[in-house]
């Protein structure tokens, strides 16, 4: 047997090399990293027309308070974060593999921010209208998404068109958790390994 | 695998739907074998995992059959991981078996484009102080889950590579969901 064996994988190893490419390993290349965004600034100035110079001096110099109070609003807002509950949107059902590592994670995050995360199930159409949901609303650090291999890998590799860019709406904020999967056989299989195949 | 009368006996495996990470995984093995093998997509791995144990299809690749195994219903060949995994540490590893992929799920946070810097920050903060706390590692670990943490540059960077290479396995098998 062992020889029949050895042989079966001998066999398979040159098929092997063409399945390089299937690496789905976590690493840290260099590529594409899309990490410059933006802040959003949507003030904008629009004086009404006319030939009164002195309104729109009016106007330029309100725009200039404006946009200073909301920025010291807005800085008080990072400094204060958080200081109300923390929506965590799970884009699969409760209890599965996306779930349960959400819950448990969040539950001790609760300790270090002094404020509530609460996860919210959005499964539907395989997590993409969570993603949609989640791309929609303010990016004020209230509404997170516990993402998956799923909604910010195989879908927007694999799906021909999809509601949100995983890369460009949505800014990564921390990985959690990964898993390796089993290949499994039921008990009676005839099947003992991989390589006799 | 040959059949009672001799001929070679194509294998089916379970997909929890096209395109899955379960899919991935058995269109490497079907590249790698001699064997013909066919996937049967369900709606989910629950039917999927049913199938499997009344026969249905010859084997799967999922991460949420712990319970069957322990109870004997199902059985495990192999883990996908860089190294054994410690949920089933008497089986091997495909590297062990001579194969080049790993694959993984994986789980984390991201948050709208256009969040502060400094709340991202604090968040990433706080998920890797909870991701050191010994009852979470315990309960994580009990669910078979590795913890990973870390700045949010390494999620960036781990989720752009992962969704380049599966386009690749998508374009090298004309792989695409509708």
């Amino acid at each position: 047997m062992p020889s029949h064996r050895a042989q079966a994988t001998h066999l398979i190893y040159p098929l092997l090399n063409a399945t390089t490419s299937a690496t789905l390993v976590w690493r840290t290349l260099p590529s594409g990293l899309a990490a410059c965004r933006v802040a959003r600034h949507k003030q904008q100035e629009k004086p009404e027309g006319g030939s009164n110079m002195r309104r729109a001096t009016i106007g330029a110099t309100a725009v200039v308070i404006i946009a200073a109070l909301t920025g010291a609003a807005f800085a008080q807002t990072t400094d204060t974060y958080p200081d109300r509950p923390i929506k965590v949107v799970v884009p699969a059902a409760a209890g599965g593999v996306t779930d349960t590592p959400a819950r448990i994670v969040t539950n001790r995050m609760r300790d270090n921010l002094g404020q509530t995360l609460v996860i919210e199930n959005q499964g539907g159409a395989g997590g993409i209208l969570a993603a949609e949901n989640v791309k929609r609303a303010a990016p004020d650090g209230y509404t997170l998404l516990y993402v998956n291999a799923a909604t910010h890998g195989l879908l927007p590799a694999l799906k021909k068109s999809l509601p949100y860019d995983a890369m460009k709406d949505f800014v990564p904020v921390a990985m959690a958790v990964r898993a390796p999967l089993a290949i499994v056989v039921r008990s009676e299989s005839p099947y003992k390994t991989l390589p006799t195949w | 695998v040959k059949g009672a009368s001799g001929e070679t006996k194509a294998l089916n495996y379970g997909s929890p739907g096209p395109g899955n990470t379960s899919h991935l995984i058995g269109l490497m093995l079907t590249q790698a074998s001699k064997t013909p093998m066919q996937a049967v997509h369900y709606r989910g791995e629950a039917p999927m995992i049913q199938d499997l144990i009344s026969g249905h299809v010859d084997f799967a690749a999922s991460n949420i059959i712990r319970s069957h195994v322990e109870a004997g219903t199902l059985r495990v060949l192999a883990t996908t991981g860089d190294k054994r995994w410690f949920a089933f540490p008497d089986a091997p590893t495909l590297k062990e078996l001579g194969y080049t992929a790993e694959y993984y799920a994986w789980s984390g946070f991201v948050a709208p484009a256009g969040t502060p810097q400094a709340v991202v920050d604090r968040i990433n903060k706080s998920a890797n102080i909870a991701l050191a706390e010994p009852e979470v590692i315990k309960a994580l670990t009990a669910n078979g889950f590795e913890i990973v943490g870390g700045k949010p540059e390494i999620f960036a960077r781990a989720m752009s590579a992962y969704i380049s290479d599966v386009s690749e396995i998508g374009k090298k098998n004309n792989l695409e969901i509708e």
